[in-house]
């Protein structure tokens, strides 16, 4: 079991850390998200006690990592962010060293390294220096050392990394085998990663805590009342149809395969069932109503969402060096987009819609150029957040 | 701890570092042995090794310059802090582990004065007292590397570094001695240890006022005391210095006398510089 509380990290007067509480109980994986630099890292050093907080606790089966780390930290297996191995050394010399570092018996180091070995199938590189070793192999001797001892507590910090497909799904396999009866805390960019693995969700950004659930309600809290309609008719007759009802909040077209049909993604009032509202308008207006189903975001979509939110509410913050670093996270992706434009109509039409849903709610219901506005409005947002993020250096500096 | 000296002294041994310092320590005690005894027919082994202290200059630095600074530069300190073992553990299992290896090669060297004895009279409290103080010499000198290494990002800032310290502590004598009556150089002194207790204000709280602040208030004491009196200042450098005489030390034991206020002398100061290297990793974790 861990619990945190009220975890501050300041470095200067930058703050890495701010107020993070949280607990995990025994048999769940706890993932945490965030963009580079968001604290993450800083948060798992600080649980394992590699670095201190500022203030605030953090207890590993009720014992405090500053009052009494022996006790804690034997309870902890941590998997750094960069492998902590040591390249001339053989894997096995390795990992009886780290078997000896945590106090394992003598008698039990033997059994205990050929189990781990085998499980994280480093059986045949035992022999090996381990700076002869791909880096994949390096990842899986990093987890190895992890397990040594039998922690009850795992803290794994990108855990996947370097590792081929097969090897990934293994490895997720294996944390979540672990997890039943161990309490793990995961981190990774890879969002389909920790909704496969984790029972709970954790957005951290700018060193805040932004959402906190389990991967299902976290993208249901956020996309209700948003439906994806598919309705056959006319296509600008049904887009301005929906449109003109004032119970609708957005209204966004989605590529479709079927001819002489239109796919909508619609955004209604909280207060109203949306569903009604969707099926009046269409029979009001001779349009028949093949689909009509909840749309759920999905993990990344929540995460862009919510790390935007809150940028936006708080812009003039000191957070320049955060701004700097996720910034340029996002406008690669959108760039990609962008160019593929060009060449995969299909696959950018959905992405670039997906961007106007979370970015703006007045569309124009042009059909044609959707994409292109939609490209065009994200760079439009994109630029002048960069202006905002400039000025707010200028105003420090 | 002894998961961390194993290991030390296995990495000693795997590479070429443990052999080729042993190798190197040998070879030069050889020579003058040959030289010193074997040649001019003298049984007095225990000059030898006044003449070998310089060879520290360059073993010194190899046996500790990779000890911290490399563990820092692979990442591998976040094995260790997050394991079950104490800082002071950790420092002490890689302080003994270097110790260790300059004790084996200090104990292959008993060969020369054992052949000695065959042919002439040993002066044998003067070679033990030699031993000892030449190890206690060796394992301060190994302190302060490991604390230097502790400091340094990587293993050749270490290794100069420590060259530059290991030389300084063996000609602070001469430095001083030559200048020590002098009261301006006292003064001037005085200003060099005001400025880097600034510098140390400044390293800790990276506030710039703080420090500058902190160093006028010790300059207007330092000047204050210098004309109302002087006679302060006379032979200060040279009392301060007298703290990291550590030859002088090591001479007494050389001449066979087995001073006790030498033993506590080294203990200590080995104390002090392991205590400081515990700091340095310890405050790492709240920077």
């Amino acid at each position: 079991m861990i619990e945190i509380k009220h975890l501050v990290k300041n470095y200067g007067k930058y703050q890495a850390v701010n107020d993070i509480s949280f607990k995990v109980e025994t048999g769940e994986v706890l993932g945490f998200l965030g963009p580079n630099g968001a604290g993450k890292s800083t948060t798992m050093n600080i649980i394992t006690g590699y670095i201190s907080a500022t203030s605030g606790e953090v207890l590993i089966d009720g014992f405090d990592i500053l009052k009494n780390p022996k006790e804690a930290k034997k309870r902890i297996g941590y998997l750094p962010e960069i492998p902590p191995v040591y390249p001339d050394m053989s894997v096995d010399e390795y990992l009886h060293f780290v078997a000896e570092l945590k106090g394992v018996k003598k008698a039990e180091i033997k059994p205990m390294l050929a189990d781990i070995k085998e499980r994280i199938k480093i059986s045949h590189v035992s022999g090996k220096l381990i700076k002869n070793l791909s880096k994949g192999y390096r990842q899986r001797v990093g987890l190895a050392q992890a397990l040594v001892g039998y922690p009850e507590v795992l803290i794994l910090d990108e855990p996947t990394v370097g590792l081929d497909p097969k090897q990934i799904i293994e490895i997720r396999d294996f944390i979540k085998e672990l997890g039943k009866n161990h309490t793990i805390i995961l981190s990774s960019h890879i969002l389909s990663e920790v909704s496969a693995v984790c029972d709970h969700v954790m957005i951290i950004n700018r060193g805040v805590l932004v959402a906190s659930d389990t991967p299902d309600r976290l993208s249901e809290s956020l996309s209700q009342n948003r439906f994806r309609a598919r309705i056959k008719g006319e296509r600008e007759a049904v887009v301005s149809a929906f449109k003109v009802n004032e119970n609708i909040v957005s209204v966004t077209e989605n590529e479709t395969n079927e001819d002489g049909t239109v796919d909508l993604v619609i955004e209604g009032n909280k207060d109203r069932d949306t569903r009604e509202d969707i099926f009046d308008t269409a029979v009001s207006n001779g349009f028949k109503l093949l689909l009509l189903k909840s749309e759920k975001l999905s993990l990344e979509e929540v995460f862009l969402q919510v790390t935007e939110m809150d940028a936006a509410d708080m812009p003039d913050e000191a957070q320049g060096e955060q701004q700097d670093s996720d910034t340029p996270d996002f406008e690669i992706d959108e760039d990609e987009s962008n160019s593929e434009t060009e060449e995969n109509t299909e696959v950018t039409e959905e992405t670039a819609s997906d961007e106007n849903t979370e970015t703006s709610e007045d569309e124009t219901a042009d059909t044609e150029d959707t994409t292109d506005t939609a490209a065009a409005e994200t760079n439009a947002d994109e630029d002048s957040d960069e202006i905002k993020s400039n000025e707010n250096e200028k105003e420090r500096e | 701890m002894k998961a961390i000296y194993k290991r030390e002294i296995k990495m000693y041994f795997n590479s070429m570092i443990g052999y080729v310092f042993i190798a190197f320590f040998v070879l030069i005690t050889a020579i003058y042995f040959s030289i010193q005894n074997i040649l001019q027919m003298s049984p007095d082994f225990q000059n030898v090794f006044s003449s070998v202290i310089m060879m520290f200059l360059i073993l010194g630095p190899m046996l500790t310059m990779r000890l911290l600074s490399e563990e820092k530069k692979q990442k591998t300190d976040q094995l260790l802090l997050t394991s079950p073992v104490s800082v002071p553990g950790i420092v002490l299992g890689k302080y003994f582990a270097a110790v260790t290896v300059f004790l084996i090669s200090l104990l292959i060297t008993i060969i020369f004065p054992i052949i000695i004895s065959f042919y002439g009279t040993l002066a044998t409290a003067q070679i033990i007292g030699s031993y000892v103080g030449f190890f206690l010499l060796g394992s301060a000198f190994i302190a302060v590397g490991l604390w230097i290494s502790s400091i340094a990002d990587n293993q050749i800032v270490s290794a100069v570094a420590t060259f530059v310290a290991i030389f300084l502590l063996l000609m602070v004598k001469t430095i001083v001695s030559a200048a020590s009556g002098n009261q301006s150089f006292s003064l001037m002194f005085a200003g060099i240890l005001a400025f880097l207790v600034a510098l140390y204000v400044y390293s800790n709280t990276k506030n710039s006022e703080v420090s500058i602040i902190v160093f006028i208030a010790e300059a207007a004491v330092i000047l204050v005391l210098f004309f109302l009196k002087r006679g302060l200042f006379i032979g200060f450098a040279g009392k301060f210095a007298e703290m990291f005489e550590v030859l002088t030390r090591f001479n007494n034991f050389a001449m066979g006398l087995f001073d006790i206020a030498s033993v506590v002398y080294f203990v200590s100061f080995i104390s002090v510089f392991l205590y400081f290297t515990i700091r340095v990793v310890e405050k790492r974790r709240w920077s």
